[in-house]
């Protein structure tokens, strides 16, 4: 990241980063500026509150066994 | 994880924020648990302790599913203290990880490091070597999807019980995913199983791809049915087409909203209020969202289920992100993490 990269430009970079998909070379220059900004910092620590969130969403699933139906529908 | 790597530092902050945090991890408080690593962490002294903490805090991680952010804490612990024992138990957990992903290639690689940093740990040396062994046997008898093909094949030769297996292995997260797509677990429910009845046909009208794979494919075939209109929609839809004025065809429209965000105070609780929002975002940054946070699917896997450039994933994730966020802002549901800084980098 140069030093006139505004924090706003990094959000994609950032997500990406979230999602582990960021390719090394962006990633060790975006390591070293969450390392010095507490914007970004927060915003890293955000989209990973919301996917804990979604998954925390996710772990009360619907419990269900509709295998015998669609045995029974396909004509078994 | 306990028991690795102990160190003779008793009386420092990090061996109390440490020791705390083993406690913590081992009555199942979770959160309190990373809190405490994460103090533990800044408060290291040697690499050591820094690798000892990662690892604990892996542990944690893992428990809670947080696949990436384990991986992520047991490289960090690699990388403050390599070929030491507690760099090959790390090794050891990075290999399973990889393998329960399916990552062969990558789990091999980790066992070999485990192998090679165990030293005077047998233990772990021996676990590595047998897991090595058994994912290289499997390799050389197995080529990849091979069972998923057999049961392919066994149903296009009419074997529904080949058919059931494949609905046990998938129905409990496909429901999950839909039941969190739609806001509505009767559809959820029908549609799970209007997803498998579909999956059957197009085997049999040998449309199976193996480099797509089952998993892939009925995420997509779910995702296209729960976008496809409701018969309300569809009704409205050829009513709003026979008027004349779009203002009025767009207010009819709306008169059937997929289910609008809640007002805050509306009476549910932060958890519905959250499924609401997801439920009222346009069905490809939801499907984006949960197919990522539940499924761990990784951008080209999303770009093939959503049938979008894989180069557009990006910015449309940023964009669902973004919508969410601002939805949950509206309906009073916030994100603020339990400890602070557990996303260091």
């Amino acid at each position: 990241m140069s030093s006139t990269t505004r924090c706003w430009e990094l959000e994609e970079a950032i997500s990406m980063y979230a999602d582990d998909e960021l390719p090394q070379g962006q990633r060790l220059a975006l390591e070293a500026h969450l390392a010095e900004c507490p914007h970004c910092q927060g915003r890293l620590v955000r989209m990973r509150a919301i996917a804990e969130r979604i998954r925390t969403l996710g772990r009360r699933s619907l419990a269900l066994d509709v295998a015998d139906e669609v045995i029974r529908r396909v004509g078994g | 994880m306990a028991e690795a790597g102990r160190i003779e530092t008793a009386g420092t902050e990090w061996s109390r924020a440490h020791q705390e945090g083993m406690q913590r991890a081992a009555a199942g408080d979770a959160e309190e648990a990373l809190r405490l690593f994460e103090q533990a962490r800044h408060a290291a002294a040697t690499p050591l302790e820094l690798a000892t903490t990662a690892y604990e805090e892996a542990g944690v991680l893992l428990q809670l599913e947080r696949w990436q952010d384990a991986a992520r804490a047991l490289q960090a612990c690699l990388a403050a203290a390599p070929d030491t024992p507690i760099a090959a138990r790390a090794y050891l957990a990075l290999g399973r990880l990889f393998e329960r992903q399916g990552r062969t290639e990558e789990a091999a690689l980790a066992y070999r490091g485990a192998i090679g940093s165990a030293g005077e740990d047998r233990a772990v040396g021996r676990e590595a070597f047998e897991r090595m062994s058994a994912l290289v046997d499997r390799q050389r008898t197995e080529a990849p999807g091979a069972q998923e093909q057999l049961l392919v094949q066994r149903i296009q030769a009419a074997d529904l019980r080949a058919l059931r297996i494949v609905v046990r292995s998938f129905q409990h997260s496909l429901a999950r995913y839909l039941a969190l797509l739609t806001g509505d677990t009767a559809r959820a429910a029908a549609l799970t199983r209007e997803t498998f009845v579909e999956l059957y046909q197009r085997i049999l009208a040998l449309e199976y791809n193996p480099d797509v794979g089952l998993r892939l494919w009925l995420f997509r075939l779910a995702t296209q049915r729960a976008a496809a209109p409701t018969p309300a929609h569809a009704l409205l839809r050829r009513v709003a087409r026979q008027v004349p004025l779009p203002w009025l065809a767009e207010w009819l429209e709306r008169l059937v909203p997929a289910q609008p965000p809640p007002p805050p105070g509306s009476g549910l609780d932060e958890d519905d209020r959250l499924r609401r929002v997801l439920a009222a975002l346009p069905i490809e940054q939801a499907a984006l969202l949960l197919l990522s946070a539940l499924e761990g699917l990784r951008y080209h896997e999303l770009a093939l289920v959503l049938d979008i450039p894989v180069e557009a994933v990006p910015h449309r994730m940023l964009a669902a992100r973004q919508a969410l966020e601002q939805a949950a802002i509206a309906a009073g549901v916030t994100f603020d993490p339990p400890a602070a800084g557990t996303g260091q980098p």
